[in-house]
């Protein structure tokens, strides 16, 4: 979660001990009403918004989605053939591209294994807007990749 | 949301196969990729410093407590000494001069005190987990 919310490596290690501590003290408030895992994401995903937020990094909700699909799936300078290894990093590279609730969403789902409800739980997005970014994201990665694979062809 | 879309991506969540155009090859290799966990590993000293750092925050809680506690000490000591000043107060052992008559009655008292202390340790036994 913090790996995919934040860039700098020192910053993710201090946000890791910074999450680690507020578990450590508040887990006597745990109540039991949800899965640990789910508790400890949470409080991961704040910890990773408020530092967005101190550093005046955009955190808001997806705007002017059209300027930025059109930006993100722009044309890069492809020059060589990648492995499935390969083309997954680049994937991996993109998502990190990604507006920071698209990338918290596909994280939460696909990495974390976790619902749309537990997703709901730990962002406060309603669901049905959780499933939107969850399709979006996708999508705009589908394009980005046809989009290579497109050039691929034409090398 | 675009139909053909949302049927490549709910096929590929359900493990479902999909066709050979274009569109579903990118799918299935968003969907190879977005699973991986991203590559980020803790430092080898991670626990070291987490530990560090919850002592240090419980060693400033303690202190903070102490500071607070001889602040209140300090204080009621202050208040006392200037309410005696204001009301004129003259120590005097007041009721406790009533055992000056009773020297033995005051030795059975500490004696049959220390007897209770000590039957209750010896007697009563400490509860087994």
């Amino acid at each position: 979660m913090i790996s995919r919310l934040v860039d700098h490596r020192e910053d993710r290690e201090e946000l890791c001990q910074d999450v680690f501590l507020r578990v450590y003290e508040k887990l006597g408030e745990f109540t039991f009403q949800s899965k640990l895992s789910t508790w400890i994401a949470t409080i991961a995903y704040r910890h990773g918004v408020n530092h967005l937020r101190k550093k005046k990094i955009e955190v808001s909700d997806v705007d002017e989605e059209k300027s930025f699909s059109t930006h993100f799936i722009s044309d890069e300078n492809i020059e060589e053939n990648y492995s499935d290894q390969e083309m997954n990093n680049l994937v991996l590279k993109w998502i990190d591209q990604l507006p920071i609730h698209y990338r918290t969403v596909l994280t939460l789902y696909h990495v974390d294994s976790m619902n749309y409800h537990e997703i709901e739980n730990i962002t406060g997005m309603p669901e049905g807007t959780v499933k939107n970014y969850l399709f979006r994201a996708r999508q705009l990665l589908k394009e980005k990749v046809k989009n290579y694979l497109g050039k691929e062809e034409m090398i | 949301m675009n139909t053909s879309d949302e049927e490549i991506q709910n096929k590929l969540e359900a493990n479902l196969p999909v066709g050979n155009d274009l569109d579903s090859i990118a799918y299935r290799k968003v969907f190879n990729a977005v699973s991986s966990a991203p590559t980020f590993q803790l430092s080898s000293q991670f626990a070291d410093k987490v530990i560090l750092k919850i002592e240090a925050k419980e060693s400033k809680a303690s202190s903070s407590e102490i500071y607070w506690l001889v602040a209140g000490v300090a204080v009621l000591f202050v208040a006392a000494i200037i309410s005696g000043l204001l009301i004129g107060f003259k120590p005097s052992f007041g009721a406790f001069t009533f055992w000056a008559s009773y020297p033995g009655l005051f030795a059975f008292a500490i004696g049959l005190f220390i007897l209770i202390q000590w039957a209750d340790k010896k007697i009563l036994k400490t509860p087994s987990l």
